[in-house]
């Protein structure tokens, strides 16, 4: 399969290149104004211009740190409510409608409601962030519980086990990929919670730096801030993905897809 | 037991709400009480003015699933028949899909205008990746040795879709639906948050602006009644159809 492989490779290149070209060519062919679609060249000179300013490091920390702030803080909350609602198994049976449906709920939607609370301040970004991650979390580690067969607590029990030593044996190593799972998700939800709240209300970060770009009819700009945002979102899947292949941690598939 | 609990739940939560409210436990100023809430919904309902927005965001959004469905569902029939397009591709697709879609919905603005279209686009992308991904990950779960044995039975390539691939991908696309209902919904919805003048998005937006809570608690009121109206019924039809697959998605 060598040959495939590389040909694989080949038209990979290829079609980045053909992208690439085709659309520094269409513009400078002036068969496309650059005002709509900025071109390759054009996106690469205003982030350098950016950079050289200083414009474009600062939005990209204050996204970052909101971003990691919300993940921080919707981890630390689901997952001890997720272990709190999934551990005791008449618990689990009661809420489960209501964490379903909660997890239904476009939790984008709150936006306005937190833009009503917060104004305008860092508070309103990573609380978007929070609740994007919070159920995620929640529903992960609560599922994770459902995953667990009596058979292997009852395996347990039979050859004597304490009950902290089925919670170290069976429990945890069950509920591991499940939290996992959820974790790599709510990176990338941390991450689009952060810049929707940008967009809604602030005066930094990238959401700004997009919104700004729009504003003024600068689609380099806009392109600068999405290319940003692409460089971060692959960067962090891949790190979650490091981490994950070092502790060679498995993943699941989620039964209740998540939404926003 | 558990049923009763179960139903209790949510009627003793919003009872406890109200009491503590009115006992002036909570400021009502920032949480308001569920009775105020109600009533808001009602009275924005009956004016017809919630009616008039929810019907533009509704539009929106089906008219945006069903584009994205259509052209996803074929462009991953199409790469899971070509190899060398899907293996060359498919990174891009996934890069893609990782940027947070709705943070395009600026540059939809200046594209196409703080119109139904902008709002359109943007649900196209968020449902068209969700498609072509479920159905380009469905076909490689197909077992090649099904198909080798029909192949051997003498079956050509329609009756090779018509027993294994079709029926192969129907929870997939059933996964799909629901999820990019989901989407559809909340690509509606953010892209009248960032730019609109009409729908259910622009309504509490613009409630937010005038620091109008009620406005947008009942706003939120409707819609989780959207989204309830959709989760539901997708709910009971998934668990009737794949009753048989329960175990195997576990």
């Amino acid at each position: 399969m060598e040959t495939f492989a590389t040909r694989v490779w080949a038209a990979r290149s290829a079609l980045i290149i053909a992208v690439l070209l085709g659309w520094e060519g269409s513009v400078r062919a002036g068969l496309v104004n650059p005002f709509w679609i900025s071109s390759p060249t054009l996106i690469a000179a205003q982030a350098l211009l950016l950079l050289r300013a200083g414009e474009l490091l600062p939005h990209v920390r204050e996204t970052l740190v909101e971003m990691l702030l919300g993940l921080a803080a919707g981890c630390g909350v689901g997952v001890p409510v997720g272990l709190v609602l999934g551990a005791v198994a008449p618990v689990r049976r009661v809420v489960e409608p209501y964490v379903i449906v909660l997890n239904a709920f476009p939790k984008i939607a709150l936006a306005p409601l937190y833009l009503v609370w917060f104004g305008i301040a860092l508070s309103l970004k990573v609380a978007m962030a929070f609740s994007l991650v919070v159920f995620v979390m929640i529903l992960g580690t609560f599922s994770g519980f459902g995953g667990i067969r009596q058979e292997w607590i009852d395996h347990g029990r039979l050859l004597g086990a304490s009950r902290l030593q089925l919670a170290r044996v069976v429990v945890v190593p069950a509920l591991v990929p499940w939290i996992f799972t959820s974790f790599r998700l709510s990176v990338g939800f941390a991450l689009m919670g952060a810049v929707l709240g940008e967009f809604i209300a602030t005066q930094r970060g990238i959401g700004y730096l997009i919104d700004q770009g729009v504003g003024m009819f600068d689609t380099a700009t806009v392109f600068v801030g999405l290319a940003a945002l692409l460089l971060i979102a692959l960067a962090s899947n891949a790190a979650t993905d490091w981490v994950a292949g070092r502790l060679r941690i498995l993943t699941v598939q989620l039964r209740n897809q998540q939404v926003l | 037991m558990e049923r009763i609990v179960q139903a209790a739940l949510l009627p003793v939560f919003i009872g406890t709400w109200e009491v503590s409210g009115r006992l002036g436990w909570l400021d009502t100023r920032v949480l308001s009480l569920p009775s105020s809430i109600a009533a808001r919904t009602v009275a924005d309902v009956a004016s017809g003015l919630l009616l008039h927005h929810t019907a533009v965001t509704l539009a929106e959004m089906v008219l945006g699933f069903l584009a994205g469905a259509l052209t996803g569902l074929l462009c991953g029939l199409v790469l899971g028949a070509f190899p060398l397009a899907r293996h060359t591709l498919m990174p891009y697709l996934a890069a893609i899909y990782s940027i947070p879609r709705p943070a395009l919905a600026p540059l939809f603005v200046l594209w196409f205008g703080v119109g139904f279209l902008s709002k359109l686009v943007l649900v196209v992308t968020l449902v068209y990746f969700v498609f072509l991904l479920h159905v380009v990950a469905g076909l490689q779960t197909i077992e090649a040795r099904h198909v080798d044995w029909l192949r051997t039975l003498g079956a050509s390539r329609r009756q090779v879709l018509q027993r294994v691939g079709i029926p192969h991908l129907l929870p997939w696309l059933f996964a799909s639906t629901k999820l990019g209902l989901a989407l559809a919904l909340i690509g509606a919805i953010v892209g009248e948050f960032i730019s609109s003048r009409a729908g259910l998005g622009f309504v509490m937006m613009h409630a937010a602006e005038n620091l109008d809570r009620e406005g947008v608690l009942s706003g939120i009121v409707v819609l989780s009644g959207v989204v309830m109206g959709i989760i539901i019924p997708l709910s009971a039809l998934e668990r009737r159809l794949f009753r048989w697959q329960v175990d195997v998605r576990l």
